[in-house]
């Protein structure tokens, strides 16, 4: 891959990172029983709905596993050239940006209020998204090859 | 660069571990001279418990506000459980700093409960209407409702109904609300204690106690 191709999945690195601390924020008040206040913007009522869970689980943790997934597949072709952490990480980021889309069909349509942090995970996965649309499709960059 | 790609993983992922699993506690915010003069407590205030206490519990709060009802039999457990240790004493004072923006009927709300602090029901009334706020948030004849509540009180209905609509009581809350403006409010509730914002509301009973009892006095 030219090093324009690098650059861009450091780029998707460092999105996916940030929609990882996102979701581990909100997970980590779901878990810790954190009771969310009411804000100017009405992002308790988000985080109170019934579609915070999924059987019980806390949406969020699933959101912070999959950007987990992502910065690791991207770390992964970044330091071994493995097109497969391509393929993997294009999946990855339809799938999330997919949910983004349920989720803020949920919020403007059926819950009628807005979080601002579950739209920092919109904007990170449709910016992933995006990115992952730029992806070289095969080829493996033998300068990324160890040893 | 798979140097500088490892360390950037770890740190991240050290970093959302630590948001995932980080310790519960609740530092304070520390606020300028004028805003210490802002929470000040005066006679117009509503207080719960004794007024000469150690220890300053305010609240600003949103009658329409679940994390606000959420909490109200927190602070009344918890300020029972300090009354019963005799560890300290507590004073709690309640102010209004309704979300219009977010709550058609957070005015309403606070108009009935100091409406009803007229008649010198002022708690027993933000009790009633936290305790069923699924019912009149929903309603189309909230005043209604709030009418009942009164009712049920004991309250002289007409003198509840006129005090509603009252400029004293229409001033009352919005001297509240353009306080908690000039604090830089933009949540509830917001708890204070002698004077210090609570950067992070306590999760317990436990924790609210905690907090109490630790508290430098008030001087």
């Amino acid at each position: 891959m030219s090093r324009r191709g690098r650059i861009l999945v450091v780029i998707i690195f460092i999105v996916a990172a940030i929609g990882f601390l996102d979701a581990a924020y909100l997970t980590g008040n779901a878990l810790r029983g954190i009771i969310p206040p009411c804000t100017i913007d009405g992002c308790e009522t988000v985080l109170t709905s019934q579609y915070a869970k999924f059987f019980g689980i806390p949406v969020s943790l699933f959101g912070a596993l999959f950007y987990l997934a992502v910065l690791f597949t991207a770390y992964t072709f970044l330091t071994a050239g493995d097109t497969k952490a391509l393929r993997a990480l294009r999946i990855l980021t339809t799938i999330i940006f997919l949910a983004s889309l349920g989720f803020v069909y949920l919020q403007l349509f059926v819950i009628h209020a807005i979080c601002i942090y579950c739209m920092i995970s919109v904007g990170s996965s449709t910016a992933l998204f995006v990115l992952s649309w730029f992806l070289p499709r095969k080829g493996i960059d033998p300068s990324l090859r160890s040893g | 660069m798979k140097t500088f790609l490892t360390v950037g993983a770890l740190v991240v992922l050290l970093v959302g571990i630590m948001l995932v699993f980080r310790p519960a506690g609740v530092p304070n915010v520390d606020l300028p001279d004028d805003a210490k003069k802002l929470l000040a407590i005066t006679p117009n205030d509503h207080i719960s418990g004794d007024t000469n206490a150690s220890t300053t519990l305010i609240e600003y709060s949103d009658l329409q506000c679940p994390a606000c009802r959420a909490y109200a039999p927190i602070i009344e457990a918890a300020l029972a459980k300090i009354t019963a240790t005799g560890s300290t004493t507590v004073r709690f004072v309640y102010r209004h700093f309704p979300l219009t923006t977010i709550h058609p009927k957070a005015l309403p709300s606070a108009y009935a409960a100091e409406a009803a602090g007229m008649q010198g029901k002022f708690f027993e009334m933000a009790k009633i209407v936290f305790e069923k706020q699924d019912e009149w948030a929903k309603s189309l004849s909230a005043d209604e409702l709030f009418a009942d509540y009164a009712k049920s009180l004991n309250l002289d209905a007409a003198r509840f109904a006129a005090d509603m609509k009252s400029p004293a009581v229409i001033a009352r809350v919005e001297h509240d609300q353009a306080v908690a403006l000039k604090l830089g409010l933009n949540s509830t509730p917001t708890f204070f204690i002698n004077g210090k914002q609570l950067a992070q509301n306590p999760r317990s009973v436990d924790e609210f106690v905690a907090l109490l009892s630790s508290a430098p006095i008030n001087k």
